[in-house]
């Protein structure tokens, strides 16, 4: 039939770029006139999308590539705002990450083990459950323009939970094999190899560019290009020598941050660059959960979506006086942590290693908490930056001035004018 | 009567108020973190004073009343470590500086403070546009008619503060050619210049505050933005020229040269001022702005034409009997260096020019005001 596989043809140039465009023209419809945060449209076009089966419409390598492309940009951005000094000057922050972490996936365990779930599904669970959001937190940053303790505390916390979250899923893949080859070996140095070797490329990745920088005008889109295209050229690096890209990617961030080299005229979050790369990440992503066997694991999965949330709250508020803030903005630094990353899922499909159950098992339970995360966590985050007053100003009743007769009139007149107007 | 009554208070003694930026380590920029640092701030004890200023990217610092130059230096290093320990925990950052190298004045929030949005509703952007950062001196008063003569008797030595301290080249991203561009930004305010040439305290009252009070443009002396105003309130007259210096050292130090100047004006009647010495203080003043101590200045009572640094060299030789007295040497000392090796303005001009980068014109800055003496890294505890 040859209509039919014209029509096929077609789709498959179209499919992708229409629905960016749609996922992009309507989230700044929703940003505009309902104060939704993009990312969540993205994600629910996204969803559309994968029920669609669009995921067949384009070749498994391009996505792959441009999803790689778009969570190295996110998360050299996040790296180049961590500050890991502060780790060190304020070791309740620190405590703060590990606690979580650890306090995470024990809670994960148990909850799974209670309703049944073997240990490595619980393992596998709790490892990826601790990532939160970087392409998410990042957004809503940029998004309300927020400034302030819980914008730092969720950068540095969220750049903590990626390598945590990679680190110890590959650890857990070990364990894994461990128990099935007996070989000692797999338990740690998977982990170790994609922590120190990712960490290797993106510190020399870094080195190189940016001593290729000096010699480029100190022009801020072209020192934002320049570094777009390094973190693409990265993520390819990276991906072609089995490294975590993740992990190259905010090496890099942070070695360019700490190099003192690098033009504080570097666009934030790459201007449009950036926010091409979010779109489509979460797009991408989003339309790649799996969507079998979702109904008999919504117990579980909601189960876990409670845990997360209380953990976070209860950490944050826990070291919040401790840590320099207020137990208020430290229940906001945990709320504002809840979105989970769907880059997740790619890990998981990539853990070849790993049983066969184990890994439908876990995506099932993670795509329900994706849907649920991608889709409403983005609010969570944003009504915590503004909660915290930590969001770029809304107009605001004029407060009464305190000034003599003169000026007084002239504000009520202004005003009466602008009422009027 | 609605001009509030000048307390007197112990005659010399000093205060200081620096005003200081919040900037993220990141890129240096300024940041809205007043709010979380004040919230930390408030658990200890502060050497001094802290408290908002109207955007959320400004914090202001006072000292007690000192008697002299020694023990207001060690008030302000105890300030300074302070501040610094509390911004390390937050991962802030937290400089000197008349202006901020390349902030954007629309980026700013104003500090959620009735007063603050009050001024800001009244003013529009010049608000926002005020973010500039300066360091008020005090000096106490016996009478307010002391305060007044003192006040008119400063007016030639205006430019000397302004030149010394000047640390605000740069401004929204250019170099302005000023070393000081900071007083542009308090130059728009329509209560600003200098005060009346009124000599007692009564005729103040009468033949111009009152007056003022009537037409509804000013309800207390808060409202006037004048380079050197009383401050009936504490008893002292406040000098607003300078910008924040880049370190302690010299912040005390210009403070306590005003007070040794003060007092060799108090001892020295006929330093007093008059009337036509105004003539020039407009020029004078934008002089040193411009050149800060390579500005010429003229004589208003000589036609003199004289180059600030030799002008301020003269006066500290001028001086040495009364820093003497006070226990001022080692400032004026300072002062003496700063003429040889140039203020903060050439400072910051100059790394600008050597490593092209506005980000690290406010790194240098952040340093300087660290000092040699930033304290260890916080700890858990």
């Amino acid at each position: 039939m040859p209509g039919f596989d014209q029509l096929f043809t077609l789709l498959q140039f179209v499919a992708w770029p229409a629905t960016v465009f749609i996922a992009w023209w309507l989230a700044h419809a929703a940003q505009r006139h309902l104060q939704w945060p993009k990312v969540s449209i993205y994600a629910l076009i996204g969803l559309g999308a994968g029920w669609f089966d669009f995921e067949r419409l384009g070749s498994e390598e391009l996505i792959t590539a441009v999803a790689d492309a778009a969570a190295a940009l996110v998360m050299f951005e996040l790296g180049f705002r961590v500050n890991l000094r502060w780790f060190r000057n304020n070791l309740w922050l620190a405590m703060i990450a590990l606690t979580q972490t650890v306090a995470g996936i024990a809670l994960v365990v148990a909850s799974a083990t209670m309703l049944n779930e073997p240990l490595m599904v619980g393992l596998a669970l709790g490892a990826l459950m601790v990532m939160c959001s970087p392409a998410t937190i990042v957004t809503a940053i940029h998004e309300n323009r927020s400034s302030g303790q819980v914008t730092e505390r969720i950068v540095h916390l969220a750049a903590f939970s990626v390598v945590a979250s990679v680190v110890l899923f590959k650890l857990m893949v070990g364990f894994d094999s461990l128990r099935v080859s007996g070989d000692w070996a797999a338990l740690g140095g998977d982990g170790a190899l994609v922590l120190l070797g990712s960490t290797a490329v993106g510190l020399s990745f870094g080195f190189v560019t940016l001593r290729l920088l000096s010699a480029l005008e100190n022009n801020p889109n072209a020192v934002s290009v320049y570094f777009a295209l390094a973190v693409v050229l990265l993520a390819a690096l990276s991906r072609a020598l089995q490294m975590s890209v993740l992990i190259a990617a905010l090496a890099f961030g942070l070695a360019a941050r700490h190099s003192r080299t690098v033009p504080s005229a570097i666009k934030r979050n790459f201007g449009v660059l950036g926010e091409l790369a979010i779109l489509v990440l979460v797009v991408v992503s989003l339309a790649q959960i799996p969507r079998a066997g979702l109904a008999q694991h919504a117990k579980l999965a909601v189960v876990l979506l409670i845990a997360s949330l209380v953990v976070k709250l209860m950490v944050n508020m826990l070291f919040a006086r401790l840590s320099g803030t207020s137990l208020r903005k430290g229940a906001l630094t945990g709320l504002a942590l809840m979105p989970m990353s769907a880059v997740v899922l790619v890990m998981l499909r990539e853990s070849g290693a790993l049983d066969q159950w184990v890994r439908a098992e876990v995506a099932a339970v993670l795509s329900i908490m994706l849907i649920v995360f991608e889709v409403f966590a983005p609010l969570a985050t944003q009504f915590a930056l503004r909660w915290a007053g930590e969001a770029a100003q809304q107009p605001s009743a004029p407060a009464p001035a305190n000034a003599g007769g003169a000026t007084t009139m002239m504000l009520a007149n202004e005003r009466e004018r602008v009422n009027g107007a | 009567m609605v001009l509030e009554a000048f307390k007197t208070s112990a005659p010399l003694t000093m205060g200081v108020e620096l005003e200081l930026q919040i900037v993220s380590p990141t890129d240096l920029d300024l940041v809205s973190g007043a709010e979380d640092l004040l919230e930390l701030l408030e658990r200890k004890p502060f050497p001094g004073e802290v408290k908002p200023e109207i955007t959320s990217s400004m914090i202001e610092i006072s000292t007690d009343p000192q008697s002299s130059y020694e023990p207001l230096y060690q008030q302000l290093i105890a300030a300074r470590d302070a501040l610094v320990a509390a911004v390390d925990r937050l991962n802030l950052d937290i400089c000197g500086g008349g202006t901020h190298a390349f902030q954007r004045w629309y980026e700013r929030r104003i500090y959620d403070k009735p007063r603050f949005k009050a001024i800001s509703e009244l003013y529009g952007y010049l608000a926002k546009q005020f973010t500039v950062f300066g360091q008020h001196v005090h000096i106490g008063c016996e009478s307010a008619d002391q305060a007044l003569y003192l006040l008119h008797a400063l007016n030639r030595y205006v430019p000397h503060f302004i030149a010394l301290s000047a640390s605000s080249p740069f401004s929204q991203g250019v170099d302005t050619l000023f070393d000081s561009a900071r007083l542009n930004s308090v130059f728009a305010f329509p209560l600003s210049g200098r005060a009346p040439f009124l000599l007692t305290w009564a005729d103040f009252e009468a033949q111009y505050f009152d007056k003022m009070y009537s037409t509804g443009i000013v309800q207390s002396m808060k409202d006037f933005y004048w380079d050197i105003r009383p401050k009936p309130e504490y008893g002292t007259i406040e000098l607003r020229v300078c910008d924040t210096p880049l370190s302690i050292e010299r912040a005390a130090a210009l403070a306590a040269y005003l007070q040794v100047l003060c007092r060799w004006l108090l001892d020295t009647p006929s330093a007093g001022a008059l009337e036509d010495d105004y003539l020039v203080y407009n020029f004078n003043r934008f002089a040193a702005c411009r050149f800060g101590l390579d500005g010429i200045v003229i004589d208003p009572r000589s036609k003199e034409s004289i180059v600030l640094r030799d002008d301020i060299r003269a006066s500290v030789r001028r001086l040495a009997g009364a820093a003497n007295d006070l226990g001022a040497q080692a400032a004026l000392r300072d002062i003496e260096a700063a003429l040889d090796t140039g203020n903060d303005a050439l400072k910051l001009r100059t790394h600008y020019l050597s490593t092209g980068s506005m980000a690290g014109v406010v790194e240098l800055a952040a340093r300087e005001f660290r000092g040699k003496q930033a304290p260890a890294a916080e700890s858990l505890g």
